[in-house]
């Protein structure tokens, strides 16, 4: 695979749900070691585009490419993650450490069960958001905030080379969010490939490499911006001012 | 107890039922946790129609039973993903045509209801030498998977659309839980029978997530609830000359109570919270918590609580708070 092969890239795509055209020539690209934020209104498309290029939606039309690969052959899951948006687990009483664990099966044979390095992977993955003593409790028992905190946790303990993440600091507080935002930046100069829906920059924006602005399904660029009724609005920065997101660049 | 075990239909009766008190909590925790307590039920319903079946073409009860619900339990699965109300349709035709053609290929060969309820509640003198190695055999492949699979069929049940995204065939192993119910269901129709059996799968468990916490304690802790109530039913129908499957149900929903004797004011200690005023936290007036010196993280089991701009942790009738290095009591 050549060096700038993206991660991610999904071109022209297309989705309709229940007869209803959802996205419309949506395209995205995430290379190594770049963090790419996609905004945009509620119900303007987001997380049907996350979803799509992840394969739990199909499209119509367009292309995806996971590290080269055509989506309908890609086989290698352990290099991708995952944090679905305040995603609904059917938990009962299952332990933090036992819904964190899953993340490492993308790893393992089928019938494995997780060994001592696994477990170790999901120790230090709760370390790294700052959930260290909660692994043992049941999930529900954790705050919204935690819960998000633990299906980041859930993401990371693969280690994953491409992350893609649904709103992933909703509900967190306002100092984890900094310290999530300051993780997945060190991880993103590892060489780490980020695609995060955000409803605003907050903390992540000095993380971020690019943006994407969603209206209605489409991709908001200065031609398509006039003809649209959600042109979007300017987002702050904790550093560097204002950021136009229809370039997509700092100013 | 002696005398009972030198009986040779008892023995066989008693493998027969701890080893369906083993399987079914097991597949049933999966079930439980898809919210398909139901399916175990209608599972039933298919199977009748193989024993039914069976008596007809003068066939041994336990495979054509087997075969029947097995391919009951393939549509039924293939229904339910297509997830239409002709799915829905579909699912009461088969379970009400399953019981009801059970029934009439029964009466037509001659059995009639008194056939059918030894099959329908259990019975502790029908089990044979060739149904417990059926059995045997079925119950340890499907002890294999469900463990086996564990990791697996656990995070299938927890977040489908995550499961995929680890690369994990769902639908594949969503059908895998529907066939092992299908079997589980079936050879357990001598002891529990075939009405019975899914409260042999649903109560168990609900028994263990009183007394564990985390999926893997309750997984393991409702196969021992359900070979308890096994042991306790089979025993005890022996006794007082009662239908086995309905004395096992009876006892597990005995052991589900006393889960709840035992449980419940364990809980209520933990769910209490002490009032206190608001206050913002690390306000002048503050006294250290006891026991707290060495920096104690707080165990699993005692309650933490949002309050204002920080996080309390209760137990034992105290609310404690982080303060810089050390606790403080509220
Ligand atoms: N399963 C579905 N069937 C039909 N419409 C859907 C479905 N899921 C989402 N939609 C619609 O697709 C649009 C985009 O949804 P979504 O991608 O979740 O938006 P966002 O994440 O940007 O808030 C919304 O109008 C929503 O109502
Ligand atoms: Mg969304
Ligand atoms: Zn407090
Ligand atoms: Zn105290
Ligand atoms: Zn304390
Ligand atoms: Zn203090």
């Amino acid at each position: 695979m050549a060096d700038n092969t993206p991660l991610l890239d999904a071109q022209g795509l297309y989705v309709s749900l229940g007869g209803l055209p959802i996205l419309r020539d949506v395209g995205l690209q995430v290379h190594s070691g770049e963090a790419v934020a996609i905004l945009g209104g509620n119900g303007s498309g987001k997380s049907t585009t996350l979803r799509t290029v992840l394969g739990l939606i199909p499209f119509q039309e367009g292309s995806v490419r996971l590290f080269g690969t055509e989506l309908a052959n890609f086989h290698a899951w352990d290099r991708v993650g995952y944090v679905p948006q305040h995603s609904s687990l059917n938990v009962s009483n299952a332990t933090v450490r036992e819904i964190v664990s899953s993340g490492r099966l993308s790893h393992h044979r089928v019938f494995q069960w997780p060994s001592r390095q696994d477990r170790a992977h999901v120790t230090h993955a709760l370390d790294l958001v700052g959930l260290t003593d909660r692994g043992r409790w049941p999930f529900v028992d954790l705050s919204g905030g935690q819960k998000q905190r633990a299906l980041i946790a859930r993401a990371l303990t693969s280690e994953p080379e491409l992350l893609i993440m649904d709103e992933p600091l909703a509900g967190v507080d306002l100092h984890s969010q900094a310290g999530l935002a300051g993780l997945l930046g060190q991880l993103r100069s590892d060489g780490l490939g980020l695609a995060v829906v955000l409803h605003e920059q907050g903390p992540m924006a000095d993380v971020l490499d690019r943006w994407v602005t969603l209206c209605d399904g489409r991709i908001v660029t200065s031609e398509t911006q006039g003809a649209t009724d959600c042109a979007p609005e300017p987002a702050k920065t904790s550093s560097m001012g204002w950021l136009d997101p229809v370039a997509g660049v700092r100013r | 107890m002696i005398e009972l075990l030198s009986l040779p239909f008892m023995q066989r009766a008693l493998l027969a039922a701890l080893l369906s008190g083993l399987v079914a909590p097991a597949i049933g925790m999966y079930i439980v946790q898809r919210k398909l307590s139901l399916l175990g039920d209608g599972l039933g319903h298919v199977a009748i129609m193989g024993v039914g079946l069976a008596f007809l073409t003068g066939t041994a009860p336990l495979p054509t039973a087997v075969v029947t619900c097995v391919v009951g339990a393939v549509a039924v699965e293939l229904l339910r993903q297509r997830g239409t109300a002709t799915g829905d349709l579909g699912l009461a035709i088969l379970f009400y045509g399953g019981i009801a053609s059970g029934v009439m290929m029964a009466g037509i060969a001659g059995q009639g209801a008194a056939g059918l309820s030894a099959y329908l509640f259990g019975s502790l003198t029908s089990v044979s030498t060739g149904d417990l190695w059926a059995i045997g055999i079925l119950g340890v492949v499907i002890l294999i998977l469900t463990i086996g699979l564990g990791p697996r069929l656990f995070a299938v049940a927890v977040d489908e659309d995550y499961a995929r995204v680890l690369g994990i065939r769902v639908k594949l192993l969503n059908l895998l839980i529907v066939v092992l119910a299908a079997v589980t269901v079936t050879i357990s129709m001598r002891t529990v029978g075939l009405l019975l059996i899914s409260a042999l799968m649903v109560i168990p468990v609900a028994t263990s997530q009183q007394l564990f916490i985390g999926f893997k304690g309750a997984f393991f802790g409702a196969m021992g609830v359900g070979v308890l109530a096994a042991l306790l039913g089979t025993v005890g129908s022996f006794y007082i000359d009662s239908a086995t499957g309905a004395t096992i149900v009876v006892a597990s929903i005995g052991l589900l109570a006393v889960s709840w004797l035992v449980a419940g004011p364990l809980r209520r200690r933990r769910n209490f919270i002490p009032y206190v005023e608001d206050h913002p936290h690390g306000a002048v007036e503050h006294e250290r918590a006891e026991n707290h010196d060495d920096g104690h993280a707080h165990e699993p089991g005692v309650k933490v609580i949002q309050h204002g701009d920080h996080v309390d942790y209760v137990h034992g009738g105290h609310r404690h708070a982080v303060h810089g290095d050390h606790y403080d009591e509220h």
